[in-house]
């Protein structure tokens, strides 16, 4: 009982401290959404989600899921989510294909190689990501052809309208291969990959492989030489000795990191909106706001749906990584 | 290649004005605040020539520019003392209730939503139409044709709404590339992404006016939209929205009584009653809007009248060569005129 009160005298000025800053801190949230709210009110502004359920009567330009002017403002910030996650997933795919050649390389025998991924890495880690996707986009439109005079490869089409693949439909006679066809002012039929989702996923995917690239590095080189050395004298060749020793020893102390820098890449997707592809920032928290006026709303859907795409890439590396080391384990 | 690094800036004054909106209440009364601030400040257009645009030493310069100069002649007593600041719609339409600035002399077209989503427009002064932008080659020769074209336009303009209703009731397919400023929309068109541009007749006139190649490019015939456009105040302030509304309102009224910014002196002599009322030589019009009962003349003094302020800015002789058309006054076939200063 006395040790328990001296205890008790020690800890109490700060246990005192922290509840008076925690009240200081929640009367000035407090009064910042009471005032906001009477703001509002005043300026006869609406509050609240109910805007979600009305229809949006703006067109987008890449629909996952079915949407027309006569869709929900609920469906289109569902198609911006999946506008989104579509174009973090393929920049992150790409910047690690990328990123672990170029790894390799940096740490390769051969000067030209070392030079040459050396470079790549100076020079994309050291020019802002903005000037790269304008860089991409504006030369993509620049460069590619008109309709009319489009690249043909097979079937597949590349124009200023953007990379056209044939894709697998369902039709009248079961299952048959549909063909891009350009016909006026635009392709019909096929898969279509707008320039926007080209110019993005290249911005991000190249910017973020020389960030990638260091980190696998890193982890490579974290693996201690006799493993490699191992691998070569029960004779397996450099790039089976690379892919199936050394690179699962090297990812566990890269992983971690690299989380960070694919949860970077989420985040910086959403300079989507400097070139009209229609993600969460520009859709959300541009068409949708201007035309509710509801920018408190707004804003919170992009800041949530951002914050979940984040929490869900954190969430599968550190399972990748926890099925790393127990394999490791064993 | 012009790199356009605004919408970051937007993006990160947007955040400003939100904490801003935030951390104050809704301000008192604008006019006092203007008054004893003895400066206005103007939310304009970014890069608009003819409206909104900057000089070579960087002086900004335009129609809306006028209509600003008007407004700070009558308020604060002095035309020069304005203070400008470029925002595109996300951050006029947080900032403007937020009190960042007092009136947006601005290129929005006045409709129901925003008149009852908190923004009010005093008075209409250019009645514009949108219209379609396309190269000279294209195969487009009205908007029927441009059956499955890709078109460039602002997020949550007028436009994009437009745009869809417009194709929608005609069942013709579209594909829309959508950015975050007219002024992107519009490099993204003539880099070839799109096949058309929409903007109002206006904003087209002056893009092209500005292009090196402007005869490669037309603007189709038809007209698709009604576009009544003027400066924009926060609503639930009487006493602003009223003084915009007659200073605005003078404008017109002098030129319907041949009050010039030469003259206008003179005028101070004449004997025609509604010009000693609109001049405040007679009445108290002035000190009921809580301004001087000279605030109409120090406005014309500044500026001119409707008529020199249209000619100055957009009129034939300037690059953009709009004609008077619909904002012509009334006695001439148009559809501006003044509400009657009694």
């Amino acid at each position: 009982m006395r040790m328990s009160r001296a205890v008790l005298r020690e800890r109490l000025p700060g246990a005192l401290g922290q509840l008076l800053l925690l009240a200081v801190v929640a009367w000035l949230a407090w009064s910042g959404l009471a005032n906001f709210l009477h703001n509002l009110r005043q300026l006869h502004i609406a509050s609240g989600f109910q805007f979600l359920q009305v229809q949006a009567g703006f067109e987008i330009a890449q629909t996952p899921i079915p949407f027309g002017p006569g869709s929900t403002y609920l469906r289109a910030v569902a198609v911006a989510a999946l506008n989104t996650l579509l174009v973090v997933a393929l920049a992150a795919l790409l910047g690690t294909l990328i990123a672990v050649p170029v790894a390799f390389g940096r740490l390769a025998a051969q000067a030209l190689v070392r030079g040459a991924c050396t470079a790549w890495v100076e020079v994309f880690r050291n020019i802002p990501l903005l000037l790269q996707i304008f860089f991409w986009y504006f030369s993509a439109i620049a460069l590619l052809p008109g309709v009319a005079d489009s690249l043909q490869f097979g079937d597949i089409l590349l124009n200023n309208r953007g990379l056209f693949l044939p894709r697998l439909h369902w039709g009248d006679a079961g299952l048959a291969l549909e063909r891009p066809v350009a016909e006026g002012f635009n392709v019909s039929g096929g898969l279509a990959l707008l320039p926007e989702l080209l110019a993005l996923t290249l911005g991000l995917a190249i910017y973020n492989s020389a960030f990638l690239a260091e980190i696998f590095r890193a982890g490579i080189q974290s693996v201690p030489r006799g493993q490699s050395e191992a691998a070569a004298a029960v004779g397996l060749s450099g790039t089976r000795a690379a892919l199936l020793v050394v690179l699962p020893q090297a990812l566990r102390l890269a992983l971690p990191p690299a989380a960070g820098q694919y949860q970077a890449l989420a985040k910086a997707s959403s300079l989507a909106a400097a070139i009209g592809y229609p993600d969460i920032m520009q859709i959300v928290g541009g068409t949708v706001l201007s035309q509710t006026s509801q920018a408190l709303e707004a804003m919170t859907l992009v800041v949530t749906l951002y914050a979940a795409i984040n929490l869900l890439i954190a969430l599968g590396v550190n399972l990748a990584n926890r099925r790393l080391l127990r394999r490791q384990a064993r | 290649m012009r790199i356009p690094f605004r919408p970051i800036a937007a993006q990160a004054s947007w955040a400003l004005i939100a904490l801003a909106a935030l951390a104050h209440s809704a301000h008192a009364d604008v006019l006092d605040d203007v008054k004893a601030r003895g400066a206005l400040k103007c939310g304009v257009t970014l890069a608009a020539p003819g409206f909104s645009a900057e000089d070579n030493s960087g002086k900004r310069s335009g129609f809306d520019i006028d209509l600003c100069r008007a407004i700070a002649a009558a308020t604060v007593g002095d035309a020069s003392k304005i203070e400008l600041q470029p925002m595109d719609l996300k951050t006029a339409f947080a900032g403007l209730p937020s009190g960042a600035v007092d009136v947006l002399t601005h290129r929005f077209t006045w409709t129901q939503s925003r008149d009852v989503g908190g923004l009010k427009f005093p008075k209409v002064m250019f009645f514009d139409g949108q219209g379609f932008a396309v190269t000279t080659k294209s195969r487009a020769s009205k908007i029927a044709d441009l059956n499955n074209a890709t078109i460039c336009t602002a997020q949550g303009s007028t436009s994009e709404l437009i745009v869809a209703d417009y194709f929608r009731a005609r069942k013709l397919k579209y594909k829309i590339v959508t950015f975050a400023s007219q002024e992107q929309a519009w490099d993204a068109f003539v880099a070839k992404r799109c096949d058309a541009a929409i903007n109002d007749r206006s904003g087209l006139a002056a893009r092209l006016a500005k292009l090196p190649n402007r005869d490669d490019f037309k603007v189709l015939a038809e007209t698709v939209s009604n576009e009544p456009i003027g400066p924009i105040v926060a609503q639930g302030q009487p006493r602003w929205e009223a003084l915009v509304r007659f200073t605005l309102n003078a404008l017109v009224a002098a030129e319907e009584l041949g009050i010039k910014q030469g003259n206008v002196d003179a005028m101070l002599k004449s004997d025609s009653p509604d010009v000693q009322r609109l001049l405040g030589v007679t009445g108290d019009f002035g000190s009921k809007l809580g301004v001087g009962n000279d605030y109409a003349y120090k406005a014309i003094k500044a500026v001119g009248n409707y008529a020199e302020i249209w000619d100055r800015n957009v009129g034939p002789k300037t690059p953009l060569r709009l004609d008077r058309g619909r904002n012509a006054l009334v006695a001439n076939g148009g559809l501006m005129m003044s509400v009657p200063v009694r």
